[in-house]
C-alpha cells in the first residue's frame, strides 16, 4: 500500500468512526427567541429530581429541523445533546450522572433551542432542581393490560432508577396455555428491602409466594375460618409478619361512564399471617364493615386500614353483598383507621377513626405511612375503594401530628392518581396516575419536601421517551425498594409449578375490637 | 408386368411416402408447450385475490404489524415470534388482494417449482408438486374465520415460509450433490410431452376448480361475513344486506351484520325477518383453542353500531390482551374514544394505526375527528351510532349477553326513534312478546305506521287472550296470513319446530309468526348460549 493510499485508506476509517459514534451538538448562536409554548414529553420541566435518576430523556413536541438541549449548572459546567427533525433528546448517562451528582441541592437551568430553516429559535428556560435526597434505586411494578375480566402475558419487573435497566421478576406463560395461565399481582416488600418479599398467584398454580433469605415457599392462607383468600398486603417492618386483607371482590362495566369498571369488594376483613409458623388469624371479622388495605406504621406497633360501613345486619350470604355493593357503589365510602399493635402479646387495639373520610362525601384507599412515622399517605375518591378506575381520585396526606389533612395539589392532576409508595428516606413518592391519556397507568414520581409538601411529579424515565407512548400495558402496584430482587424467574417459576402450597393452619389471636 | 409392378411399388411407395408426413404431422399435433408453473402461479393468484379475498383482507385487518419493537414486544418475546412477524409482515400485502394473492401465489409456486426439483417428479407426476400448495389452501379454507379468531393470521404466510425454507435448503443440498440443473420458475420445459403438460394444466384447473368449490361451499359464511366486514367499513350497508340474504343458511356471524346494516338504514324492522333463522355451526375456536360461539367476533361491532360505545370498547380492548393488537379492532376502539370525548386516548390509538403500514388513507379520514368534535357528530355513519347512545349509566351486567340484545330489550328510554325501533327489534328477536307490547304504545305515540312485524307481533300476543282481541285492530289481510298460516303448520302436528320450519318458510319467510314459533330453535346439540371464556381468576 503506497503512503497516500494509506492516508487515504485512515482518513475514511476516521470519518467513518466519528460518523459511526453519533454526532456532538454545540449550543446553539444567534438564536432568537420563540413565541410558541415549549412542549415536550414527558413533561420534566420544572420540577425536583433525585440525584441518582437516570437520564431524563424526553421528546420535543415541536416541528423543526434540528433541537438541541442545554443543561446547565450554576458552576457553568453544561451537558448538551441534540436531535434530528423526530426531536428526541438524549443525553448521555455518565454526563448526566455526573452533573447531577456534583450539584445536589442545586438548580439546574434547562434550555431548549429548535432550528427552522437557517434560524435557531430558543424557548423559554426551565429548572431542573437536584434534591439532596436520593431516591431508592428500585422500582417493581407490574405490566399488564387495563383489561376487564381477561389476561394473558403479564410479569412482576424490577427497574433500576438509575438507568435504564429492567430485571423479570417473574412473568407468567407467552402463549395461551389454558392449563397453566396464571395472573399474578400484588407484590409488597418488607420494609424497603427485598430481603423479604411476597406476591400472589391466581388460577392455576395458585398460592402465595414468600420469598425470605434466599428461600422460597408457596403458602395457601385460605382457611374456613376466613372470608376468602389473603389479598392485599403489609409487611410488619421487622418481624416476620403480614396482614393481609381478605377480600371478596367483583368487577361490574359501566355502559356510559368514562371510568368504564367499578371493582367493588363485596365484603373485607383483615388477617394476620405469622410466616414463621404459617398460621392465619382473623384481625377484624365484620359482617357489616369491610375492612381492607392494611398498612404497618414504621414502628410496628400500629396498623392502619380503610373501612366501609354498610347497613347489611349479621351474616348474610353472597346473593345479598353483591346485589347491595353493586346498588350502593356510589355510596359505599371508606374510611380511614388504626389500631394498636402488642409485639409482646400479639394482640390489636380497638379501631380508632384516623380520618372520617365519609362525613366529607370521600373515600380512602391504599393508606401508607411515611418511614419517618409523620405523614398518612393516601388516595382520596368520591367513593369505592379501587381507585385506579376512579378520574376523581387524587392523593392526600394527613399530618399525624397537627392532623391536618390536604391533598398533594403540585403532584396531583386532574385524571387518576393512585397507588402510592414511599422511598425509604421518606423523601419520594412514586404513584400510579394517568394523567396522560386517562387510561394507561404510569409510574410519577414526586419529591416530598421536609415541610410536608410535594412538588411537582414526573414520569419514570425511559431510555426512548416515546416508550410509554407506545407501550400497550399499564404500570401497577409501584413498590420502591433499596436494593434488588435477588431471585430469578426461573427460581419462582419452578416454585410455581412444581410445589404444592402450604396450607396453613388458623389460630385465634387476641384483639379488642368491637364486632363479629 | 414388371414395369407395372414397379410404378405400382413406386406408387405404393411413393403413397407411403405421403402418408408418413401426416402421421408424423399427427404426432407431433400442434399444442404447444406451456409454461405449467405459471399456469399454477396464476390459479393460485385467482384463488387468493378473488375467490376468497374477503377473508384474506380481513386476515390482514385482524392482525397488527409495525416497525416499533415496543408495540411488537408481545409477539417479538414469543417463542417463535420472529417467525409470526415475519407471516405478519408479509401479510400486509393482503391489504390490496391483488396484491397479496400475487405474492402468496409467488411462495406457493415456487413451493412447486422446488418439490418438482427435488423429488425428479416426470411426466404425469409432477402434478403432484402443487398438492402441498393446495392443500395448505385446502386447510386454510376449513379453518374458516379462525384463521385469525383462533390463529395468528399471519400463519397465511408464515407456514408457506417455513415450507419455502426447507425447500430451498433441501435444493440446495440437491443441487450440490447431484448437479442437477435447476430450470428457471416459468421457463417451458421443450422436452417434456405437450400432450402431458396441457394434462397437467387441466389438472391443476381442475384442482382449483375444487378448491374454489370447496371455498364457496364451506368457506361460504366466513366468505360472506368478511365480504360485509369489508363493505362495513366502506358504509356499503345495501350491499351488505344483499350479501346476507343471498346465503341459504345465514350464520350467527352474517346475521349479526346484517343487523348492523339494517339498523344503519333504519330498515331494522322492515328486513330483519327476510332471512331465515336457524343457525349453523360455524365451528369457531377462541385464542384459547376451545369451542366458541362466535360472539366475540361480532359483539364488538354490533354493541357500537347499537350505541353501546363503552361496552363496544369493552369486548375489543378484551380481544387485543387476549389476541393481541389488532388493527380493525385499534380503529373501533380509536372511534370509541372519539365519540367518549377521550381524546389523549384516541390519539395513542391513532399512533398505532398510523405505525402499520398502508393505513395511511384511514388515519387521513379520522385524524382531523380529534380537533375537531363536529366531524365527529356530522359523519353519517358516525352521527347514526351516536343517536344510539344510552341515555343513563347502567352495568353490563344488569343485562343479559350479548350487551347489545340485552341492553335493547331492557332499555325503556332512547335519545331517538331508531334506539325504540332497535329496542323493538331485539324484543322480536328474542322473542319477548311483553316487551314488543311495552313499547307498542310508544311506537303508536309516534303517530307512524306501524312496522308489520310488529302488528304481527301485537296479534300474536293478542291471541293468548282470544276472547278480547279486537280483530279490527288490524290490517285484514294479515289476520288472514294468520289464519293460513296456523292452518298450514297444523298439517305438520308432531313435527317439531325445526322441521315445521323448514316447511313453511318458503310461502312464510317474514312473517312473524313463522320466526316466533319456528325458527331460532334451541339446538340441543349447539347450544345457542354465550359461553364465557375462563382464564383463571378475575383480574383485580
Amino acid at each position: 500500500m503506497t503512503p497516500n493510499s494509506r492516508i487515504y485508506f485512515l482518513s475514511l476509517l476516521l470519518a467513518f468512526l466519528l460518523t459511526a459514534c453519533g454526532r456532538t451538538y454545540t449550543v446553539p448562536q444567534n438564536t432568537k427567541p420563540t413565541t410558541q409554548k415549549l412542549k415536550i414529553y414527558p413533561d420534566y420541566t420544572n420540577i425536583v429530581i433525585p440525584p441518582n435518576i437516570a437520564p431524563l430523556n424526553f421528546m420535543v413536541r415541536a416541528v423543526g429541523d434540528e433541537f438541541v438541549a442545554q443543561i446547565v449548572a450554576p458552576s457553568g459546567k453544561q451537558i448538551v445533546s441534540g436531535s434530528d427533525e423526530t426531536g428526541i433528546i438524549r443525553f448521555d448517562s455518565v454526563e448526566w450522572r455526573n452533573l447531577l451528582y456534583s450539584n445536589k441541592g442545586q438548580s439546574l437551568t434547562a434550555t431548549i433551542y429548535v432550528k427552522r430553516g437557517d434560524q435557531w429559535y430558543v424557548y423559554p428556560s426551565y429548572y431542573l432542581q437536584v434534591a439532596e435526597e436520593p431516591i431508592d434505586p428500585y422500582l417493581s411494578y407490574r405490566l399488564i393490560e387495563p383489561g376487564y375480566e381477561l389476561y394473558r402475558q403479564l410479569g412482576l419487573y424490577q427497574r433500576n432508577l438509575t438507568n435504564f435497566d429492567v430485571h423479570i421478576i417473574y412473568e407468567n406463560n407467552r402463549t395461551e396455555d389454558d392449563k397453566n395461565s396464571h395472573c399474578i399481582n400484588c407484590h409488597n416488600y418488607q420494609n424497603y428491602s427485598t430481603k423479604r418479599m411476597l406476591f400472589h398467584v391466581r388460577g392455576n398454580h395458585g398460592g402465595t409466594i414468600i420469598a425470605e433469605n434466599g428461600k422460597i415457599e408457596k403458602i395457601n392462607p385460605k382457611n374456613d375460618s376466613l372470608m376468602g383468600n389473603a389479598v392485599y398486603p403489609s409487611w410488619h417492618p421487622r418481624r416476620n409478619w403480614v396482614v393481609f386483607s381478605s377480600n371478596k371482590t367483583g368487577q361490574v362495566f359501566h355502559i356510559y361512564n368514562k371510568n368504564k369498571i367499578e371493582v367493588l369488594d363485596y365484603g373485607s376483613d383483615l388477617i394476620f399471617y405469622n410466616a414463621d409458623t404459617h398460621e392465619v388469624s382473623n384481625v377484624l371479622k365484620t359482617s357489616s364493615d369491610w375492612e381492607t388495605f392494611p398498612c404497618w406504621a414504621p414502628s410496628g406497633d400500629r396498623i392502619y386500614y380503610c373501612v366501609a360501613h354498610t347497613s347489611l345486619i349479621g351474616d348474610v350470604s353472597d346473593s345479598v353483598t353483591i346485589p347491595y355493593a353493586i346498588q350502593h357503589y356510589r355510596d359505599l365510602r371508606y374510611n380511614l383507621m388504626t389500631m394498636s399493635f402488642d409485639e409482646h402479646t400479639m394482640t390489636f387495639g380497638k379501631p380508632q377513626l384516623v380520618y372520617d373520610c365519609a362525613a366529607h362525601g370521600l373515600s380512602a384507599s391504599v393508606p401508607r405511612v411515611s418511614p419517618d412515622g409523620k405523614y398518612l399517605l393516601f388516595t382520596l375518591g368520591k367513593y369505592g375503594q379501587f381507585h385506579i378506575w376512579h378520574r376523581s381520585s387524587d392523593l392526600y396526606v394527613k399530618n399525624l401530628a397537627t392532623g391536618q389533612v390536604y391533598p398533594l395539589r403540585a403532584a396531583n392532576s386532574s385524571n387518576v392518581d393512585s397507588y402510592h409508595s414511599w422511598s425509604s428516606n421518606g423523601r419520594w413518592i412514586a404513584f400510579s396516575s394517568r394523567r396522560d391519556d386517562g387510561n394507561f397507568t404510569r409510574t410519577y414520581i414526586t419529591y416530598f419536601d421536609h415541610q410536608g409538601h410535594a412538588h411537582k411529579a414526573f414520569m419514570t424515565p425511559q431510555e426512548d421517551p416515546r416508550f410509554n407512548l407506545r407501550l400497550f400495558k399499564s404500570f401497577n402496584v409501584p413498590e420502591l425498594t433499596r436494593d434488588a430482587v435477588p431471585y430469578e424467574s426461573s427460581q419462582f417459576r419452578q416454585v410455581i409449578y412444581n410445589t404444592d402450597p402450604t396450607i396453613c393452619k388458623y389460630r385465634e389471636i387476641r384483639s379488642q375490637h368491637i364486632g363479629k | 408386368m414388371l414395369k407395372h409392378r414397379t410404378q405400382s411399388r413406386a406408387k405404393h411407395h411413393s403413397v407411403n411416402q405421403s402418408a408418413s408426413p401426416a402421421k408424423i404431422q399427427k404426432r407431433r399435433l400442434s399444442l404447444p408447450h406451456i409454461p405449467l408453473l405459471l399456469v399454477a402461479f396464476l390459479l393460485f393468484w385467482l384463488f387468493a385475490s378473488v375467490v376468497y379475498r374477503y377473508v384474506f383482507y380481513m386476515a390482514e385487518q385482524n392482525t397488527y404489524f409495525a416497525f416499533d419493537r415496543v408495540a411488537m414486544y408481545d409477539v417479538l418475546s414469543t417463542p417463535g415470534g420472529w417467525l409470526i412477524m415475519a407471516g405478519r409482515f408479509f401479510l400486509l400485502s393482503f391489504h390490496w388482494p391483488l396484491l397479496g394473492g400475487l405474492v402468496l401465489s409467488l411462495f406457493l409456486t415456487i413451493i412447486a417449482w422446488l418439490i418438482d426439483y427435488v423429488f425428479r417428479l416426470r411426466g404425469w407426476w409432477r402434478a403432484l408438486s402443487v398438492i402441498p400448495s393446495y392443500a395448505f389452501l385446502a386447510y386454510i379454507v376449513s379453518i374458516q374465520l379462525n384463521l385469525y379468531y383462533e390463529l395468528d393470521p399471519g400463519i397465511l404466510f408464515y407456514v408457506p415460509l417455513i415450507a419455502l425454507a426447507v425447500m430451498t435448503v433441501v435444493t440446495l443440498i440437491v443441487r450440490l450433490v447431484s448437479k442437477r440443473h435447476l430450470r428457471s420458475l416459468f421457463s417451458l420445459n421443450k422436452i417434456e410431452n405437450p400432450l402431458v403438460e396441457w394434462g397437467r394444466g387441466l389438472i391443476y384447473l381442475l384442482m382449483f376448480g375444487v378448491l374454489s368449490v370447496f371455498a364457496l361451499k364451506t368457506g361460504d359464511s366466513a366468505l360472506r361475513t368478511a365480504h360485509m366486514q369489508t363493505l362495513l367499513q366502506q358504509n356499503r350497508y345495501d350491499e351488505m344486506i344483499d350479501v346476507c340474504k343471498g346465503m341459504k343458511h345465514p350464520t350467527r356471524t352474517v346475521c349479526a351484520y346484517y343487523a348492523i346494516a339494517l339498523s344503519q338504514t333504519g330498515r331494522i324492522l322492515d328486513g330483519m325477518f327476510d332471512i331465515f333463522y336457524q343457525y349453523p355451526n360455524i365451528h369457531l375456536k377462541n385464542k384459547t383453542f376451545i369451542d366458541d360461539f362466535g360472539t366475540n367476533y361480532y359483539a364488538a361491532d354490533c354493541n357500537f353500531y347499537s350505541g353501546l360505545i363503552t361496552p363496544a370498547y369493552h369486548i375489543n380492548m378484551e380481544q387485543c390482551v387476549i389476541g393481541g393488537l389488532n388493527v380493525y379492532r385499534l380503529k373501533y376502539m380509536y372511534l370509541c374514544c372519539l365519540i367518549n370525548g377521550e381524546i389523549p386516548l384516541a390519539e395513542k390509538y391513532l399512533r398505532y394505526i398510523e405505525q402499520m403500514p398502508f393505513e395511511g388513507q384511514w388515519v387521513k379520514k379520522y385524524r382531523p375527528m380529534l380537533y375537531n368534535s363536529k366531524l365527529i357528530s356530522t359523519d353519517p355513519a358516525l352521527a347514526k351510532v351516536i343517536e344510539l347512545e344510552p341515555v343513563s349509566d347502567a352495568f353490563e351486567q344488569s343485562f343479559s349477553v350479548p350487551t347489545f340484545i340485552g341492553y335493547n330489550n331492557s332499555m325503556l328510554e332512547g335519545r331517538s326513534e331508531r334506539a325504540l325501533m332497535n329496542s323493538l327489534a331485539s324484543c322480536l328477536y328474542t322473542k319477548n312478546l311483553p316487551g314488543v307490547m311495552d313499547r307498542y304504545g310508544a311506537l303508536l305515540q309516534l303517530g307512524q305506521q306501524l312496522p308489520k312485524v310488529v302488528e304481527e307481533a301485537v296479534l300474536l300476543y293478542s291471541i293468548r287472550d282470544p276472547k278480547n282481541v279486537d280483530i279490527s285492530k288490524f290490517t285484514p289481510y294479515i289476520v288472514d296470513i294468520f289464519r293460513n298460516f296456523m292452518s298450514q303448520a297444523a298439517q305438520y302436528k308432531g313435527k317439531d319446530a325445526k322441521y315445521k320450519g323448514q316447511m313453511l318458510k318458503n310461502q312464510y319467510l317474514g312473517f312473524y309468526p313463522l320466526y316466533y314459533f319456528y325458527e331460532n330453535v334451541p339446538d340441543d346439540n349447539y347450544n345457542e348460549t354465550t359461553k364465557v371464556m375462563k382464564l383463571g381468576d378475575r383480574v383485580n
